[in-house]
């Protein structure tokens, strides 16, 4: 299937696909925005932009309403088969992980107002490269999804590991801290939601790889999927 | 429409001149088509009504009533009744006498002959068959017509009967007449004393050909052509429809059914007379069959209609829909239970309406039988399919050709009876096909 | 024969192996690709097609086509007008026979029987492999005589009443005889097009055929019809095995568990329905199923 395929013979049909697979694209701009707005207002301490991150996000869910009823359109009226069905069921799936990735994004936005009224913790920056990290995979899955390159996507899919581990360790810093410094608890366990929430916007990075590997490639990834995540078990 | 073709821009000078051109060709198409079947319907209708005029003189017959003695010295001088002499009578003498009787007058040889001559030499027939017909049914004992005077309708000669119905004028010259000014005078004495009428002609239907016009009738044509017709379908029919099936549904398309083909096409585009020869050749000559018999006219005629039957049959198969073939053939049904159940009964209206026309087309052929014969003339009916025969065209030919005046009605009227035979036949494939018709 | 089957040079493994993994599972089933039997032929297969090749006179139609059709399972060919699919249908009930200048080469076999062997009956062949075509071609008959027909000819019937029985259980299986009980005896073509396509498929499920082949059934029906039709096939399938072929891809996913997919006389990919039309092997199938062909 890595041969390319004809256009289609009926000219809106493909016009509308690609009409759509474009909005995904541009969705998944604005949540890459979106991300990298909330925590560059997370680390610059402004109030400002994190108040527009939040504002932003009703365009996020628009996006995603909107997708879905031409996806729902097109399913109805095109009856899609075979690779275009994949296209349509991925853009579901796809729409509905970037309007969680806006979700947490705004959630990140959000804490920035308490986090501002705390003394700043050490731990910002370890939380900003984490956040450099994943806002590297989400472009990289949506340039993955653009280019439909399956190879990309399934490394961006191992590399979320990596986010796991930079969550791991942030989590056990920030347990240490407060072990020591019970006046930090307050701002800590709200880094840490924040961490949780980029950590989480790693995972759906990760969905939206495999989806891309299914679509491109009609199967899931053969591969069992890397656990990074430790914290649940995690006792100190 | 000018409001439409303005908005739709079609409003150019040009345009609209175009289209006028365009519906008054349209109009000019309508027209000639229907002036084409106008012609054709006022030609239909003049012919009709020349042969309905001409033939209608035909079906009366002009009878003159004369007191005939049947005196027994003439019919039976031994008085034994038996039916054998009363055959052989000199019935020419009775009737003699009766007419010098009504005409003590004419006494001289010469214009007695002429006196004679106003009854058609057929009533000496009509006097024997009443004599033979009256002993044989009298019983024994009855006093009879042997001996009685009696008022009899005899047939009147065609002169007569011509110059009654006005076919003959007074104001022709005598030399150019049939008729004398005499007879002329005889004739009117009869009309006044109210013994000339005009009756049905009945023999006309019933009877043979016959010199005389008065006594010739189209039976021995009708039953000669019907004879012959019945040879040719019971020959053609089964041999069409088993060619037809076997071209059709069975035999592979090669160069030999594509030659057979051909053949067949061509055969039906052969002139008929080359048939006639062939029947002359084969039938006649070789195989010896009795010359003017319906059997050999029927073959003849089956050798003519066969390629327009197989033809016409093997275009009804051809439009029986493949997909009936498909669904009996995906059943598990043989070819022959495919064409016996299912191809037959769907083809065989179409194979009636093709074998009624070539049979049509049969009855109406003259020249093919004129070279087997059977434009003899035929005075009996012919009572099998080995006796001598002649057809209706044939018949029509002959009395086209034939100089006596009254001969002209008798065509007529002759073409007007195949006419209805025609009709007839065109019925039967009317009702077989409405019969016989499987809605698909 | 069977020898000449073992032989590997007489088919293309490849396409075995793609076909005869397929017959023995369940519907929904995943194949297993390393579970091919030995010899390419799989024990749950109606009929077993070989190297199958077919002439209309000089112009091939059908090249080296070898697919196995499970039993009592729906399989449905698809493909472009002219790909082959319909002459590769005929070619199993014979049906190519009655077509001038058609010669057939290769294997079709039911049941281990050779189809095209010089002993074989086609009449017996063609009440065992029934045929139900694009166009409902009810005969003129009556609708008891249609169905009627085939028991009759194959002297299926002991006597009347079990005529009747036949009769009345082959239209109740169609779900046509509520509809038409008291009017047997009308013509079979005054029914409506769905209801002359159930009676046809009565038709030639009387002589109780253990395939039954179906050249577009539904191509003439309006989609209630074809409904019903999709749904009397899904239950004839517990009983016979069915081929189908159809120009209606969604019909296609529907009705069948495997589809073969056929582009200018060759049997491009043969999967489980539910891969084909998601995630089809082939560039080809792939164009094709999604609207994208030529």
């Amino acid at each position: 299937m890595e041969h390319a395929l004809h256009k289609h013979t009926v000219k809106s049909y493909e016009d509308e696909l690609v009409r759509l697979s474009r909005t995904i694209a541009e969705m998944g701009g604005v949540a890459e925005s979106q991300l990298e707005w909330a925590l560059r207002a997370l680390t610059t301490r402004d109030l400002e932009l994190a108040k527009r991150t939040v504002a932003n996000d009703a365009r996020i869910d628009a996006f995603e309403e909107s997708v879905h009823d031409d996806a729902v359109r097109l399913l109805a009226l095109r009856q899609p088969m075979g690779v275009d069905l994949r296209e349509i069921v991925s853009v579901f799936r796809i729409s509905s992980n970037l309007e969680r990735i806006g979700d947490l994004s705004k959630s990140v936005a959000r804490r920035v107002e308490v986090l501002n009224s705390m003394p700043p913790l050490p731990q910002v920056h370890a939380l900003r490269r984490m956040g450099k990290e994943v806002i590297g995979q989400l472009k990289d899955v949506l340039d993955a999804y653009v280019d439909r390159n399956s190879d990309r996507a399934v490394a961006v899919w191992r590399k979320d590991e990596l986010v796991d581990g930079m969550y791991n360790s942030l989590f056990r810093e920030s347990l240490t801290n407060m072990m020591e410094d019970a006046r930090t608890i307050s701002a800590c366990t709200h880094l840490l939601f924040v961490a949780k929430h980029i950590e989480r916007i790693g995972d759906h990075c990760t969905n939206i790889a495999e989806t891309i590997h299914y679509l491109v490639r009609g199967e899931r990834i053969a591969d069992e999927r890397p656990k990074g995540d430790e914290t649940e078990t995690m006792v100190q | 429409m000018t409001d439409f073709a303005a908005r739709r821009g079609f409003d150019t000078v040009s345009q609209r001149a175009q289209l006028r051109r365009r519906h008054r060709a349209e109009r000019r198409f309508q027209f000639y088509g229907v002036a084409a079947l106008s012609a054709a319907i006022l030609f239909l209708a003049l012919l009709l009504w020349t042969i309905l005029g001409n033939a209608f003189g035909a079906f009366q017959q002009t009878m003159v009533r004369l007191p005939v003695h049947f005196a027994e010295d003439i019919i039976d001088p031994q008085g034994t009744r038996d039916i054998q002499n009363l055959g052989v009578a000199d019935y020419g003498g009775l009737l003699k006498r009766a007419i010098r009787e009504r005409f003590p007058e004419v006494t001289e040889r010469r214009v007695k002959r002429k006196l004679y001559d106003i009854v058609s030499p057929g009533a000496v027939f009509e006097l024997r068959d009443m004599v033979m017909q009256e002993t044989e049914t009298a019983g024994t004992g009855e006093i009879g017509i042997i001996g009685s005077t009696r008022n009899v309708w005899l047939t009147a000669s065609d002169d007569v009967d011509q110059f009654l119905k006005g076919r003959i004028s007074v104001e022709t010259p005598e030399a150019h007449r049939r008729i004398s000014d005499q007879q002329i005078a005889w004739v009117e004495t009869l009309v006044q004393d109210g013994a000339i009428e005009r009756h049905f002609n009945t023999r006309f239907f019933t009877g043979a050909d016959s010199r005389e016009p008065e006594i010739a009738g189209v039976g021995g044509a009708v039953v000669g052509s019907f004879l012959t017709l019945f040879v040719t379908l019971i020959l053609t029919f089964p041999i069409g429809v088993a060619a037809a099936i076997h071209l059709e549904e069975l035999a592979p398309k090669n160069r030999w059914t594509d030659l057979i083909d051909i053949n067949i096409n061509n055969l039906a585009a052969v002139p008929s007379v080359v048939f006639g020869l062939l029947g002359l050749a084969v039938f006649l000559n070789f195989f010896g069959f009795p010359r003017s018999a319906p059997v050999v006219g029927g073959m003849v005629l089956a050798l003519m209609t066969l390629p327009t039957i197989i033809i016409a049959s093997r275009t009804s198969l051809r439009a029986v829909p493949p997909s009936i073939r498909e669904a009996a053939l995906g059943i598990g049904a043989s070819r022959l239970q495919v064409i016996g159940h299912h191809v037959m009964p769907m083809a065989l209206p179409g194979m009636f309406t093709g074998t009624i026309i070539g049979m049509a087309q049969a009855l109406g052929e003259t020249a093919p039988l004129l070279m087997i014969g059977m434009v003899a003339f035929i005075a009996d009916i012919p009572g099998g399919l080995f006796e001598p025969a002649t057809v209706l065209p044939v018949q029509i030919f002959i009395w086209a050709d034939s100089p006596e005046r009254a001969f002209i009605e008798r065509t007529s009227a002759a073409i007007l009876v195949l006419l209805v035979f025609l009709a007839c036949m065109n019925l039967t494939a009317i009702i077989m096909r409405k019969k016989f018709e499987l809605k698909y | 024969m069977y020898t000449e089957l073992h032989d590997p040079r007489n088919f293309s493994l490849r396409r075995v192996a793609n076909s005869g993994v397929y017959a023995g599972l369940k519907v929904g089933e995943r194949p297993m690709r390393d579970s091919v039997p030995a010899g390419g032929i799989c024990p749950g297969a109606k009929i077993i097609v070989r190297d199958i090749r077919v002439f209309y006179g000089n112009k091939q139609a059908l090249y080296d086509v070898s697919l196995d059709v499970p039993e009592n399972r729906v399989t449905a060919l698809i493909g472009p007008s002219g790909c082959g699919k319909s002459t590769f249908l005929r070619s199993l009930n014979r049906m190519n026979d009655v077509v001038e200048g058609c010669r057939v080469e290769g294997h079709v076999m039911i049941d281990g029987e050779d189809v095209y062997d010089r002993n074989v009956d086609v009449v017996k062949l063609r009440a065992r492999i029934g045929m139900v075509f694009q166009k409902p071609n009810p005969f003129p008959k009556s609708i008891y005589d249609n169905v009627a027909y085939g028991p009759r000819i194959h002297g299926i019937a002991n006597n009347r009443e079990h005529l009747d029985a036949i009769v009345r259980d082959c239209l109740t299986r169609v779900g046509l005889f509520e509809e038409i009980q008291d009017r047997l005896h009308d013509p079979g073509t005054s029914l409506s097009g769905g209801q002359q396509q159930r009676l046809c498929i009565a038709r030639a499920i009387a002589v109780s055929p253990e395939v039954i082949l179906m050249d577009e059934p539904c191509s003439a029906l309006d989609p209630i019809a074809t409904a019903r039709i999709e749904e009397l096939i899904d239950q004839l399938r517990e009983k016979f095995t069915i081929v189908i072929v159809t120009h209606n891809l969604q019909q296609a996913a529907r009705v069948s568990q495997l589809t073969a997919f056929f582009h200018l006389g060759r049997l491009v990919e043969l999967d489980d329905t539910e891969r084909m039309f998601t995630n089809p092997r082939e560039t080809r199938t792939a164009d094709y199923i999604t609207g994208r062909y030529g």
